[in-house]
C-alpha cells in the first residue's frame, strides 16, 4: 500500500503535472479495489460469524438437552442406587494410553519355515533331497506413510539349494487408494513397487500361507517355483457389489497390472529355469500386461465359493528375449475356483476345496536359441486340492495334480497327502507325503517319494497381515 | 554373430494397456461408489453384535448396520472376504473395540478402499477409549500365550460398561447426523434409564451370585464376572487360544472340585470336546452363552438388556438360584432359559 502512494508521490514531482494526474488515476483506482475487496472480505466473515453462532447455539441447546435428561433421569434416584452397587472407580474415565513416537515405527512380523525332507528326489531327480533346510525366513515390515497410502517391504532369505542362501526383496509396494488421492469417486487402489502378480488362485499366497507345504506342480512348472513377482504397476478395481433377497453377496473385483517381463525372464522363473537349463539367458525390454476377473459368491452364512479367470501376455515383442537375440512371445490363462465351508462355529467339520487350471502358450520363434525349442510350444497343468478341518487345530488334506513343464518335455503328475496341526496361533506342524511320476521324453520316466516335515512360526505383533490364510 | 530373427518391439505397444487402465479406473469411478448415500442415513459398521445393537437401538431407521461378526463367532478369525469389503466400502461410521482386538479391521477397511475412514476419530470409534482395562499384562509375551498386550479386551461383557458406550455410540451419531440429534437422544435416554434400571435390578436380584465359582473356556467373561461377583476357579484353555491339553483338564477338574465350580461358560465358536469332557468327570453344567446379542437366534435376545437378562437367568439357573423378573414393559419376548436345555447355534449376519 505504502509503496504505490510513494510512487505516485514521485512520479507527480519528476513528471509534471500530465504524468501525475494519471499516476493520481491510477492511485484511485487501486484504492477503490481494494477497498471493494476488503468489503466483501468482511462480508463473507460476518456470515461465517453467523453460522458460526447458530451452530454454536444449537451445540449449546443439545447439551442444555442433554444435562436436562440427565438431571431428569438422577431425579428418580437410579443413578444413585446404581452408585451404591457398583464400585466407584468404575465411573471414573481410564486416562488415554500414552503415545510414543515409537508408535511410528512399523508393524514387523517375521515367518520362519523350516522343512525336514526325506525320500529318494536326489537319487532320481538329482535335486537337494534327504536334508534339514531352513527354507525361508520372511520379514514382512509394513505401516501406512499417508492418509492414502501404505508402504509394504517382504524381504526373504532363502535356501537356495547346494549350501547356498540368497537374501531378496520378495515384495516392496506402496499401496496407494487412488479414489482418495486424486479425489475421485471411486475405490480403486492401485499398488506401485514390487508385488505378487494377480494371477490365478495361489500365485498372491507367500510361501507360509500355501495350503502344502510345496506350491502345485502347475504353479511351479508354468510360472514357477516360488510364483511370479513383477515390478509395475497394478491397479484393483472393485467393479460391482450386490446382494441376494437372502442377503448373500455377489462381488465383482478386476485386477490389471503392467509389470516389467522379467516377471518371466528372471531366473526364478519357469521359463528362466528352462532357459538357464539350455544354456540360454533371458532379457526383458519391454512390459507384460496380466489382468484378473474374480466372482465371490457367499453361499450361505458359512459357505462361499470364488471363481477367477486370469491372463497374461506380452506388451512388446522383446517383453522376453534370450542372449542370442530371439524374442519370446508368452501367453498365460488361468481358471481357478475355490470353496470354503465351516460346518459349525468353531470350524470343525469345515472344508476348504480350490482347483486351477493353467495353460500357456509360448512362441520361441523360428531360430533356436540355445536348446530352447522353436517355433510354437503349449503346456497344460491343473490341480485340485481338497482340506478338511479335523479339530480345532487339525486340519487333513490331499492334492492331486498334473502338469507339463512351460517349455520342457517333462509331465509331472503328483499326489501329496497332508496334515497341519496348529499348536497355537503362531505355530504349525506339517507332515506332507508326495508321490510324483515324472514322465520326460528326454529323459525317461522317474517315480519319487519323499516326505516333508514342516515347522512354521511367527515372530511379532498380529499386525503385519492375516496369518494362516487357509485356517 | 547375433540375428536378430523377431522385428523390435513396437514402442507404442505400451500404450495400449495404459490406455486401458485409464479407462477401467474410469469405470470404476462411475461404478466404484454405486449408490450415494442419503444424507439422512448413514451406513454404521460394527466389528461386533453388542455395537451393532447400540447402533441399531440408538440410530433406529437412520441407520443401516453392518456387523462383521455373528454373535457365536471367534472374533480372531474374521475373513476380509470381497463382499465383505464392498460392504464396508461406504460405511460412515466403525464401531470397534481398539487396542489389538480387531487386528483384521484395517486391512480390511484398507483393502476395502475406505481406509481413509480409520484417520478420522469422529467415524472410526475406538469403544475402549477411557474403559478401565482388566488384566493388563506387566510382561508381554507369547509364553503367555496369545495375549493382548494392553490387557482384557472382552469390555463388551459388563454392562455398566456397555451403559457408557452407548454414550459414545450417541456422541458419534449425533455428529454424524447432527438433524437427528433430538431423535437419537431420545433413543439414548430411553436405552440409558432401561440399563441403568436393569444394573441395579441385576446387581440386587443376583447378590446371591457373589462368591459363586465357574469355569470359562477363554478369558472373555473377565469383565462380566467382576461385575455381578463371580469368581472364576480356572479355564479350559491353559493360556489363551492354547488347546486345552489333558494334564490341565485333569488339574482343572481338580480344583473344580476342591473349589466347589459347578458351571463351564463356553461360546458358540468353542469346541464342545473339552467341556463336554469335564462335564462328564465333574457333573458341571455346561452353558453355551455369547458374550454378544443374538445368540440364542429367535429367543428375542437381540438388544443388549435382552442379551444380559438372558445370560444373567441361564447362569443363575445353573447355579441353582432364582431368576429375576424383568417389570412387564422391559421384559424380553421369550422367557429366560429355566432348563438347562442345550441353547441352540445362532445364525447372524457376520462374516467368515
Amino acid at each position: 500500500m505504502i509503496v504505490p502512494l510513494i510512487g505516485a508521490v514521485l512520479a507527480l514531482l519528476c513528471l509534471g503535472p500530465a504524468a501525475g494526474a494519471q499516476v493520481r488515476d491510477d492511485t484511485q483506482d487501486l484504492l477503490r479495489t481494494m477497498r471493494a475487496e476488503l468489503q466483501a472480505e468482511r462480508a463473507a466473515r460476518e456470515v461465517m460469524a453467523t453460522e458460526l453462532a447458530i451452530e454454536r447455539e444449537a451445540r449449546r441447546a443439545l447439551e442444555q438437552r442433554v444435562g436436562e435428561l440427565e438431571a431428569a433421569r438422577a431425579g428418580d434416584g437410579i443413578e444413585d442406587q446404581l452408585r451404591t452397587l457398583i464400585e466407584p472407580g468404575a465411573f471414573e474415565t481410564a486416562p488415554a494410553r500414552t503415545s510414543f513416537a515409537s508408535d511410528f515405527n512399523p508393524a514387523i512380523g517375521v515367518f520362519a519355515d523350516s522343512v525336514i525332507e526325506a525320500g529318494n528326489a536326489s537319487e532320481k531327480l538329482g535335486e537337494d533331497g534327504d536334508r534339514f533346510s531352513l527354507r525361508e525366513i520372511e520379514m514382512d515390515i509394513r505401516a501406512p506413510i499417508s492418509p492414502w497410502a501404505e508402504g509394504v517391504l517382504v524381504v526373504a532369505y532363502e535356501d537356495a539349494g547346494a549350501g547356498e542362501t540368497e537374501t531378496r526383496i520378495e515384495e516392496a509396494y506402496i499401496d496407494l487408494q487412488a479414489g482418495d488421492l486424486l479425489d475421485l469417486d471411486t475405490d480403486a487402489q492401485a499398488k506401485v513397487g514390487r508385488f505378487r502378480a494377480p494371477f490365478g488362485a495361489t500365485n498372491r499366497l507367500h510361501t507360509h500361507d500355501l495350503i502344502q507345504t510345496d506350491r502345485p506342480y502347475a504353479v511351479q512348472n508354468i510360472l514357477g517355483e516360488e510364483g511370479i513377482v513383477g515390478d509395475g504397476i497394478e491397479l484393483t478395481l472393485p467393479v460391482s457389489h450386490r446382494e441376494t433377497e437372502d442377503g448373500r453377496g455377489r462381488t465383482s473385483t478386476a485386477h490389471i497390472a503392467l509389470v516389467n517381463g522379467e516377471l518371466l525372464a528372471r531366473e526364478e522363473s519357469a521359463l528362466g529355469v528352462q532357459a538357464d537349463d539350455a544354456g540360454v539367458e533371458l532379457d526383458s525390454d519391454s512390459p507384460i500386461f496380466l489382468a484378473r476377473w474374480s466372482e465371490f459368491w457367499e453361499l450361505d452364512e458359512l459357505s462361499d465359493v470364488e471363481f477367477g479367470v486370469s491372463y497374461l501376455r506380452n506388451v512388446g515383442d522383446d517383453a522376453v528375449q534370450t542372449d542370442a537375440g530371439t524374442d519370446i512371445e508368452p501367453e498365460i490363462y488361468a481358471f481357478d475356483a475355490t470353496w470354503r465351508s465351516d460346518s459349525d462355529e468353531s470350524g470343525v467339520g469345515g472344508w476348504v476345496v480350490q482347483s486351477e487350471v493353467i495353460h500357456s502358450e509360448l512362441d520361441f520363434g523360428n531360430t533356436a536359441a540355445g536348446d530352447l525349442p522353436t517355433g510354437d510350444e503349449s503346456a497344460h497343468g491343473h490341480y485340485i486340492v481338497a482340506q478338511r478341518q479335523m479339530s480345532p487345530n487339525t486340519y487333513a488334506g490331499l492334492r492331486y495334480g498334473k502338469s507339463d513343464s512351460i517349455a520342457g518335455d517333462a509331465e509331472v503328475t503328483d499326489i501329496s497327502p497332508f496334515v497341519s496341526w496348529y499348536p497355537d496361533e503362531f505355530f504349525r506342524i506339517r507332515l506332507q507325503g508326495q508321490h510324483l511320476d515324472v514322465d520326460d521324453s528326454s529323459s525317461g520316466d522317474e517315480s519319487v517319494t519323499r516326505v516333508f516335515l514342516q515347522f512354521t512360526w511367527n515372530i511379532g505383533a498380529h499386525q503385519p497381515h492375516p496369518y494362516w490364510v487357509n485356517r | 554373430m547375433t540375428i536378430n530373427v523377431d522385428p523390435p518391439a513396437p514402442r507404442t505397444a505400451m500404450r495400449i494397456p495404459l490406455f486401458l487402465a485409464a479407462g477401467l479406473l474410469s469405470i470404476a469411478a462411475l461404478v466404484g461408489r454405486a449408490a450415494a448415500q442419503d444424507a439422512e442415513r448413514i451406513k454404521v459398521v460394527a466389528t461386533v453384535p453388542t455395537y451393532a445393537a447400540l447402533a441399531r437401538e440408538l440410530g433406529g431407521s437412520a441407520v443401516d448396520v453392518i456387523v462383521l461378526t455373528r454373535p457365536g463367532q471367534d472374533l480372531h478369525g474374521v475373513a476380509a472376504t470381497p463382499s465383505v469389503m464392498a460392504r464396508v466400502r461406504d460405511a460412515a461410521l466403525v464401531l470397534h473395540t481398539g487396542l489389538d482386538a480387531e487386528n483384521w479391521l484395517e486391512p480390511m477397511l484398507r483393502g476395502s478402499g475406505n481406509g481413509q475412514l480409520m484417520g478420522d476419530p469422529l467415524r472410526f470409534i475406538a469403544l475402549s477409549d477411557g474403559v478401565p482395562l482388566k488384566e493388563v499384562p506387566s510382561q508381554v509375551s507369547r509364553r503367555f500365550g496369545d495375549v493382548h498386550a494392553f490387557g482384557n479386551t472382552h469390555i463388551w461383557t459388563d454392562p455398566f460398561i456397555v451403559r457408557g458406550m452407548a454414550k459414545r455410540v450417541r456422541d458419534a451419531l449425533v455428529a454424524a447426523l447432527p438433524h437427528q440429534a433430538d431423535a437419537i437422544d431420545a433413543r439414548y435416554t430411553a436405552l440409558h434409564d432401561r440399563l441403568t434400571h436393569a444394573l441395579v435390578r441385576w446387581l440386587t436380584d443376583y447378590a446371591e451370585l457373589r462368591g459363586r465359582k465357574v469355569v470359562t473356556y477363554h478369558q472373555s467373561w473377565v469383565y462380566f464376572l467382576d461385575r455381578f461377583g463371580l469368581e472364576r476357579v480356572g479355564t479350559i484353555e491353559p493360556k489363551p487360544r492354547v488347546t486345552p491339553t489333558a494334564s490341565h483338564l485333569e488339574q482343572l477338574m481338580e480344583t473344580m472340585q476342591t473349589r466347589g465350580a459347578t458351571v463351564v461358560l463356553r461360546e458358540p465358536y468353542q469346541h464342545p470336546d473339552a467341556t463336554d469332557f469335564v462335564s462328564q468327570r465333574t457333573g458341571a453344567t455346561v452353558l453355551e452363552l455369547s458374550t454378544h446379542p443374538g445368540f440364542p437366534e429367535g429367543n428375542g435376545v437381540d438388544g443388549v438388556v435382552e442379551h444380559f437378562e438372558f445370560n444373567l437367568a441361564a447362569i443363575a439357573t445353573a447355579l441353582g438360584l432364582p431368576v429375576s423378573t424383568p417389570p412387564e414393559d422391559t421384559a424380553p419376548e421369550s422367557a429366560a432359559p429355566g432348563d438347562g436345555e442345550p441353547l441352540r447355534q445362532a445364525e447372524g449376519t457376520g462374516s467368515r
